[in-house]
Parts: C-alpha cells; structure tokens; sequence
C-alpha cells in the first residue's frame, strides 16, 4: 500500500525492525547457530541463560495490570532485552561468557518481538524470530521439567 | 500459507506463557481461525471452558504449575475436540487422555494445522 508509508504505526514498526536487524540480529544469529552446533549437556547452559534473560526482561508481575495486553507485555520484555543488549556491548568484548549472556538477551528481544508480529513486514527477521521463540519455548520446558 | 480452510473454527487457547500463546494464536490466525478466548491461567481457562462458545481447544498441559485435567474434563462433558501442547510430548499426556492428540512444543503450523485436522475427525 503507497499511503502506508506515512503510517506512523508502519513507520514505528519499521523503525524497530531496523533497530532490531543492527543489534539483536547478528547476536541473535549467533547464539542460536552455536545452540544448534552444541551437544545435548551444552545445550541445557543455553537454556538456562535464556531462560534466566527472558525473567530478567519480563515486566514485574506486580506491576502487571490484567488489563495489559499480550502484546504490551512483548513490547515491554523486548525493549527491555534491547537495553541489556545496548548496555552490555560496551563491556569486555574478549570475554566469551559475557558475550554468551549478551547473546541470549538478544535472542529474547527477537523472540518477543517476533511473537508480537513486529517482523511481519521482514520476512529474515521473521525467520529468525520464530528460530528465537522456539528456542525459549524449549528453555521453558527444560525450566519446568527441573522444578517437577 | 498453509490453512485448514473448510471452515473457520472458533478457538479456545490456554497457554501460560506469553510468548508462546502469542506465536500460538498467531498460528492459529494464519490457518484462518479465530481465537476467541485465551487463559494464561487454570481459574480463567476453567470459566472460559464452561461458559464460552468454541469448536475446539488448545492448552498447555501445565498451566503455571497447575494441572490441565480439570479443563479438560469439562470439555470431553461438552463434547468440544481438543489438542494438548506440551514441551514432553506424548509422555507429558495425563492419565485418561492418552488416546487424545498432542502437539510437542515447539511446533511449527503444518504440525498445529494436522493436529487440529485429527482432534476433529
């Protein structure tokens, strides 16, 4: 559509995406690569840094009215992610275990971006963040099946 | 796009976690149906089971550390077809519901739209 261009909703949504595509992305990419080369026990590290992010990012429940939609939740968690992610890229880059960290935040801003639609309009990132949402669907049941 | 077209099915979702309700429902509306009621929790799910006006059901099987039987129950009563979705499969499938479909977690739309396919035959 021509007009939707001037759509300040299509264009905020744009703008994410071009945010998202710059600094989760690549980071996001890679932690889900690295994922799917680990082994089984590695594999578990993967989703408890992920898993540990996401709760990280997650609005505080006591904050939550019932009125808050799905989406603001996602929007909340997602640019939550991004800040953690903008933050701790100015760290140490040559330390591995934080970048694995930084990573794994990345991959939850992609998820939860993803999982509110935002990428609907970019099919790469699309890709991605069904790859993202997936991989935080298997931390959280790897999170449960260890609480049982 | 894949579509279980024929006709649009009115959907009960219950998924305790966010995110994956939101990919959930968003799979759900890409095979043409409606969601018309979510539970991100046993005490809502159980309200919407009895009172709203749905073709199937898809839930979680552990619904924020409480168990999805009860829901259940209420609609094998009703006569409503559901799908489980569960991060263990078939394994995590309550007692007296073995025989019911199951979609493991995460599972792509082709999987959701041929479990719906077989929760209706």
């Amino acid at each position: 559509m021509v007009f939707g261009w001037f759509d300040p909703e299509n264009r905020e949504q744009r703008r994410k995406v071009r945010l998202d595509r710059k600094y989760l992305a690549p980071r996001s990419r890679r932690f889900l690569r690295n994922y799917l080369n680990a082994d089984e026990a590695q594999k578990t590290d993967y989703y408890r840094v992920a898993e540990a992010a996401s709760k990280q990012c997650h609005p505080d429940s006591v904050l939550l009215s019932p009125e808050l939609q799905d989406a603001q939740i996602a929007e909340t968690t997602s640019s939550a992610a991004m800040k953690i992610v903008l933050e701790r890229g100015r760290l140490r880059k040559a330390d591995r275990q934080a970048e694995f960290v930084t990573d794994a935040y990345a991959t939850v801003g992609v998820a939860y971006h993803r999982a509110a639609g935002v990428y609907s309009v970019d099919r790469t990132m699309q890709k991605l963040g069904t790859a993202a949402v997936h991989l935080l669907t298997m931390a959280t049941s790897y999170s449960t099946s260890q609480n049982d | 796009m894949t579509e279980t077209k024929g006709h649009r099915l009115s959907v009960l979702l219950v998924e305790d976690e966010a995110i994956i309700r939101m990919m959930i429902a968003g799979m759900i509306e890409e095979l043409g149906h409606d969601v018309v009621a979510e539970a991100g929790n046993i005490t809502d799910a159980l309200k919407l089971a009895k009172t709203a006006d749905f073709g199937i059901a898809i839930f979680d099987i552990n619904v924020g550390g409480e168990r999805i039987e009860p829901v259940a129950e209420i609609l094998h009563d009703r006569r409503v077809p559901f799908v489980f979705a569960s991060g263990y499969g078939a394994a995590g499938l309550p007692e007296g519901y073995r025989d019911r479909t199951v979609l493991q977690k995460p599972f792509l739309v082709k999987q959701l739209a041929d479990a719906i396919t077989v929760a209706l035959q």
